[in-house]
Order: structure tokens, then sequence, then C-alpha cells
């Protein structure tokens, strides 16, 4: 005969096993409402954004299908954005990635001196700089008209151009902006990076006879591997964004689409034009290429990273 | 596991009243703030180029004779900025009650944002069936026309005329401004030949303002809308490539112009490098914070004996409030800021000229002001040649504008001959327009 009491204990077991699998759900519910609100939702929204042509606000919004992309496919500026893309990214990655490194080796010996706080304040700098601030004296730096970047070559016996209007140059100032606002930001993951290599392992090598080059090489490259695998994906996707910002103060995109890359083009067709659905199917191949690289980074770079 | 087990329902609601507490107290301080604003209607203004002191001291005078209605506004950087939030307010059924809308963005708002035109503003008060007849001039209302109907009221004109260093042209036997293209080549071979300098710069925007005056002053029309015919550019026209071919000639074969961007042209011009630059009264109050020599300005050179003809840079007043009561408050506030009181103040502030007719040379307005600054007579002299900034019409026309950037940029850095570029871009634009 089953006791009254062993039903009522079923129960309570059932439901807190029920409750127990749903607890986790419920912690996390917010942040998945968070991240459904403002980046899975509006990512949907942007694939069929994408098959429009419409400008947000009119009553008039026609469905085209995969007319947006085609229409990409035909305009030259497009193709020209691309290959900017292309160019800022080959140019930038190995930079951003590499310069930094060189640096903060080289300020390894004195990181410990009382002026660190002074070269790490310059070298970062950059980093913190309102854009439109430092517009204003790169434009300065960059001005064909007394500017100091042609003063400084004419002093040494060379000669000026009209760097930002000149097809040939406006990029390559881009590429040149963009270095100096990343390298500081990189420089201090890479301080770091290197201070959390133990000291013990140094000194063994040193020990051994191992000099610079053998230690960098079998001790500290392989210990800051996570770091700069780390770069080399978070570089790929934020260059873009950094050069948005350049381009934006110094180019306008121009000289005729010569600076411009595929985040502007997207911010010319959605805020310039009012072109939403050009602008979104601009954002979703985006999306499917940046997505596309990081994959590939994964798969075949980060089995060369020695995680320790 | 154990944590779950000291979570219960009587816990989970236990636990929710803290927060839900909280979020019921702050969603009553709304209606708490309303309450204690009841009986005043607030309107929502936006405006572009930063906060003049003239315009907040029109609000705050309006507010004072008005306590039933408060103006607040928002401050934009551009008129591009402010087209951008006004797309953004009208996605959203979140519009201002009234903007200061760029004159080059009429027609794509009129054809896309809902709106309370002037015209039907007017009647609200029979004493207002003339207000603008009698107070503006036909060219000048024209700023916030489209196809006829005034659809905006306008505030503030600025159009592209010449400043001059006259340090400079004392060093080059230079004694005046130039009057027509022809004396400003001879001018700026002048000033290169004395000095080294460059003899002219043109401003450069993220726009065609400047050039259309040296198109059209040329007798070319960028726009060009005939009845009954699609609407097409005038840019391959042969005026408008003579035109452009001189500027194209100055800079890449006599070298005495230079090409540069809006800001770099200001920066150049002020620090004393280039002899003469064509830009807008705004550039001027700039230049003159930073420049050591004596400015000079004349009037935008014209084309021999052609008429010039110079677009209205500027905004117009656009009601965009949905509510009857709002509308009314508005075209008020419309008015106070174009009587002649208030234009006077902006104008003594910005420079800028006024909408209004009559007030330039009226003894109590501004004739005392213009009279003491001279360097604006410039502007002044050619107000009767405004025309309006073109405003681009069709659903693409927006983008047109970006086609004759382009083509200034390829002709002045010698990417591609005049002609060729001019007709490719005209291409190009009517395609844009007649889509």
């Amino acid at each position: 005969m089953e006791y009254v009491g062993a039903a009522d204990s079923r129960r309570s077991a059932r439901f807190r096993a029920s409750w127990e699998s749903v607890t986790p759900y419920l912690f996390v519910s917010p942040v998945l409402g968070l991240m459904l609100t403002f980046i899975y939702w509006p990512l949907a929204y942007s694939v069929f954004l994408s098959t429009l042509e419409w400008n947000f606000i009119s009553p008039d919004r026609e469905f085209v299908g995969l007319d947006n992309f085609r229409r990409l496919l035909d305009d030259d500026r497009f193709g020209q954005a691309i290959r900017n893309t292309g160019v800022y990214l080959l140019a930038l990655v190995p930079i951003v990635v590499l310069l930094p490194l060189g640096l903060a080796l080289l300020l390894g010996p004195i990181r410990r001196s009382r002026f660190q706080t002074v070269y790490r304040v310059a070298l970062f700098s950059p980093t913190v700089v309102a854009f439109p601030v430092a517009a204003v004296v790169w434009l300065w730096i960059f001005n064909p008209v007394g500017g100091v970047l042609n003063q400084l070559l004419e002093a040494i016996g060379g000669s000026g151009a009209n760097w930002l209007a000149d097809p040939k140059t406006a990029l390559w100032c881009v590429v040149g902006v963009c270095a100096w606002r990343l390298v500081g930001y990189n420089l201090l993951l890479y301080l770091a990076a290197l201070e959390g290599v133990p000291v013990e392992y140094i000194e063994a090598a040193a020990i051994d006879g191992a000099g610079s080059w053998a230690t960098f090489r079998d001790i500290r490259w392989p210990l800051i591997q996570p770091t700069v695998f780390f770069m080399v994906v978070t570089a790929v996707i934020f260059i873009s964004d950094t050069a948005f910002g350049a381009i934006y103060v110094l180019t306008d995109g121009g000289p005729f689409g010569q600076t411009t890359n595929a985040l502007y083009y997207l911010y010319e067709r959605g805020f310039r034009f009012f072109q939403i659905g050009e602008a979104s199917a601009v954002s979703v191949l985006i999306f499917v290429a940046v997505t596309a690289i990081t994959w590939l980074q994964f798969r075949l770079l980060e089995r060369h990273v020695h995680y320790g | 596991m154990a944590y779950a087990q000291h979570v219960t329902r009587r816990s989970l609601l236990k636990n929710s009243l803290v927060p839900v507490a909280t979020g019921a107290a702050a969603a009553a301080m709304p209606w708490t703030a309303k309450a204690e604003q009841q009986g005043s209607m607030t309107l929502q203004y936006w405006q572009a180029y930063g906060e003049y002191p003239a315009i907040a001291e029109m609000r705050t005078r309006f507010n004072e004779a008005n306590p039933s209605i408060r103006v607040e506004a928002s401050v934009y950087n551009d008129y591009l900025e402010l087209a951008q939030a006004l797309q953004s307010a009208a996605a959203a059924n979140n519009l201002p009650d009234l903007a200061g809308v760029g004159y080059t963005f009429i027609r794509y708002v009129v054809a896309n944002v809902p709106h309370l035109t002037t015209q039907d503003a007017l009647a609200f008060n029979d004493e207002d069936a003339n207000y603008l007849t009698d107070g503006f001039a036909p060219n000048i209302l024209a700023l916030g026309q489209v196809d006829g109907v005034q659809h905006g009221m306008p505030l503030v004109i600025g159009t592209p005329y010449l400043f001059y260093n006259a340090d400079l042209f004392a060093r080059s036997g230079l004694d005046r401004g130039p009057q027509t293209w022809d004396e400003v080549r001879e001018f700026a071979r002048a000033i290169k030949d004395a000095t080294g300098q460059y003899g002219l710069g043109i401003s450069a925007p993220a726009d065609f303002w400047t050039h259309q005056a040296l198109v059209e002053s040329n007798g070319a029309q960028l726009l060009i809308s005939e009845t009954g015919q699609p609407p097409r550019t005038g840019i391959d026209s042969p005026e408008a490539i003579e035109a452009l071919q001189l500027h194209v000639d100055m800079t890449l074969k006599e070298e005495t112009a230079v090409h540069l961007d809006f800001r770099q042209g200001e920066q150049a011009f002020a620090s004393g490098q280039v002899g003469m630059h064509v830009a807008s009264g705004g550039s001027l109050q700039t230049i003159q914070l930073t420049a050591a020599f004596e400015i000079g300005t004349t009037p935008f050179p014209t084309f021999g004996d052609k008429p010039r003809r110079v677009p209205a840079g500027g905004n117009n007043l656009f009601i965009f409030a949905t509510d009857e009561e709002q509308q009314r408050a508005a075209w008020e506030f419309i008015k106070f800021c174009t009587s002649p009181d208030m234009l006077t103040l902006l104008s003594e502030d910005t420079g800028y000229i006024p909408p209004r007719r009559g007030l330039i040379d009226d003894p109590n307005y501004l004739k005392p002001f213009f009279d003491a600054n001279p360097l604006y007579a410039a502007e002044v002299l050619q107000v009767p040649d405004t025309v309006p900034w073109v405003s681009w019409p069709g659903k693409r026309g927006l983008e047109a504008e970006q086609v004759l950037l382009d083509l200034r940029d390829r002709i002045l850095v010698g990417s591609q001959d005049v002609p060729g570029a001019a007709r490719d871009a005209a291409k190009r634009v009517n395609e844009l327009i007649q889509e």
C-alpha cells in the first residue's frame, strides 16, 4: 500500500527537478533578450531590408528580391570600396600586429623605470583622442599649403604633394592615420602579455646561454601567441571601423571614392542617400565576409597557437 | 543542484518585489513631471550648425513673451546630420515640432516627411494671409518652394563670395578685389609671380554649392525642369564646361589655384598663403579669428556681363507637429523668428543675410550693422542674384550630388578631361533623377 505522503514527495521531487532545469535559462534570459533585441533581430531584419527598395519612411516600399545585390555588383564605386577594404586589411593587419610587438620588446628593459607612465601615456593617447579633434591636426599636417609634412619634405630637399586630394596618396594617408590610432592599444596588450611570461623561464634560458633572439623565439613568442592570435582576429574585424572614422574626417570617401571602404560605402548608401535596401545588402555581404574570414582564421591559424 | 532547492515560488516573488517597486516608482515620475507642466506646451525645435547666441536669445524671448509655450532646441553639427536625425525620427514616428531643414534637402523632406506647409499655416490667422508676399522677395520665397508650393519658411541666407588677402594683394601691386573671372585669373597670376603663393582657392565642401555658383554664373543651369519633360542636368552644357575648365586650367596648367577640401582651404587662406578664397560668410567668421592680415571681400565674380547667380545656403523652417495646437504654436514661433527684430538680432550675430526685404537698408534695423561691417557688404550686394541651392528630385536625387563631387575631384586632379567627365556625370545624374 502506498503512503499518501509518498505521492507528495514524488510531486515535490518532480517540481524541484524541473525547476533546476529551468533556473539556468531564467538567469541567462535577460542577456539573451538583449542579444536577441540588439544583435539577432537587427541581423534578421537587415536581411529582410536588403530585399526592398525603400528609404525607411516613405509609404512606397517595393520588394525587389536580389536586385539590390545585383545593383551593387554593377556599381563601380562598390567594387572600388571592396578593393580599398582589401588594401586597408593587407596594409594594416601586419602593421598593427607586428609594430606594437617590436615596440613592446624595445620598451621591455625600461618597463619598470620611472618613465614608464610617460611613454605609456604618449603611446596610448592616440587611441583615446577623439577623431574629430585629431582630424583638425591631421588636416593641417597633410595640407599642401604650409602643412607640416610638405614643409619637412621640402626642408630635406624633397617635394610635397596634395596628399588628401591626390588619388595616389590619399588612401595611404588614411592607412597612416589608422596605424597611428591603433598601435598604442595593441602595444599595451603586448606589454601585458610579455609581463605574463614567467621570469624564471627567461633566467633559465640566460643560464643556458640563450641570446635575445633565441629567448624571444623559443620562450616569449610561444607564450604570447594567444595574444597575437586575438590581435589578428580582432584587427580584421575592427580595422574597417577605424578606417571609417579616418575616412569620415579626412576625405569623405574621396577623391572620387579612392579612399572609400565597404563600411563607408554602407554609410553613404544608408545615411547620405537614404537607400536602406542597398545599405542593408552591403551589411549582409560584410557580415558574410567577416564571418568567413574569422572562421578561416580559426581553422587555419588556431592550430598553431600555443595555449600553454 | 543545492542552490536550486532554495529557490521557491515564495522566494522568487519576494525577491522580485524590490525591482518591480523601483520600476513602478520610476514609471510614475514622468506623470508627476507632466502634472507640474500642465497648462504649458513644449515645442521641440531642431537646428543645425551650433547654438548661436542669437538663436538661444530668440528662444528665450519667445518663451518669455508666450508663457504657455516653451521652445526647446536640439542642435546638430550640420544639415546632413539634421536630415539623418529627421529620417530616424520619421521612422520612429517621433518627429520634432519644427526644424531648420537645409535648402538642399527640401525636395527629399517634402516628398518623404509629413509636414504642414507654410502655405497652409497662413490659414491659421486671417491677418497672416499676405505675410509672405508683404515681407519677402519672390526669389527668397522660392528657397522654400517645391513646384510653386511654399513648404518651408526661409530663415537664414548665405551665399558664396570672394575674400582676399589685402596684404598679398598690396605686395602684388593690386589695390582692389576682382570683379570678373578674367580678373581673378589675372590677379592670381600676379600674386604667384610676385609672392610665390597660390592666388586662388575655391572652397570644396561635401556638396557642389560653390561650383553651382561657378557654372550657373556662366549661364549654365545645373537642374533643368521643363513642363512635360523629365528633369535633367545642364552640367555638360558648353557654359558649365567652360566655367569648370577655367578652374581646372588655373589649378593644373597655370598652378595659380589650389584644390583643397573645405577645412584645409580655410586653414590655407587664414595662414596667409593663398591670395583669394571663395566661400561662405560662415567661413569668413572662422578665418577672421586667426588671420593675421587685412581681409577684403568682393561679390562672387561674374563672367563678363553675364548675370551673377549664387545659390543660397541656409535653412527653411518646417512644421512637423501633427496636433493643431502645436502647429499653431510652431507657426507663431516661425513668425517670431522671421520678425524684423529677431532677424536683425540673428544677422548681427551670424553675419548671414536676413530673408525679409528692407531690413538691410533700414536705419532702425540692419543698416548700421552692415555699414559698420564692410566685409559683409559683398554678400549684401548679391542678394538680388540669389537662386535656390539645387535640390535634386527623384528617389535617388540625393545621390546625384555625389556624382558632381566626384566630377569636381576628378577634373581638379587631372584624372579626366573636363568635357568627358562632365558628359559622364550628366549621364549618371540624369539616370538618378529620372528614375
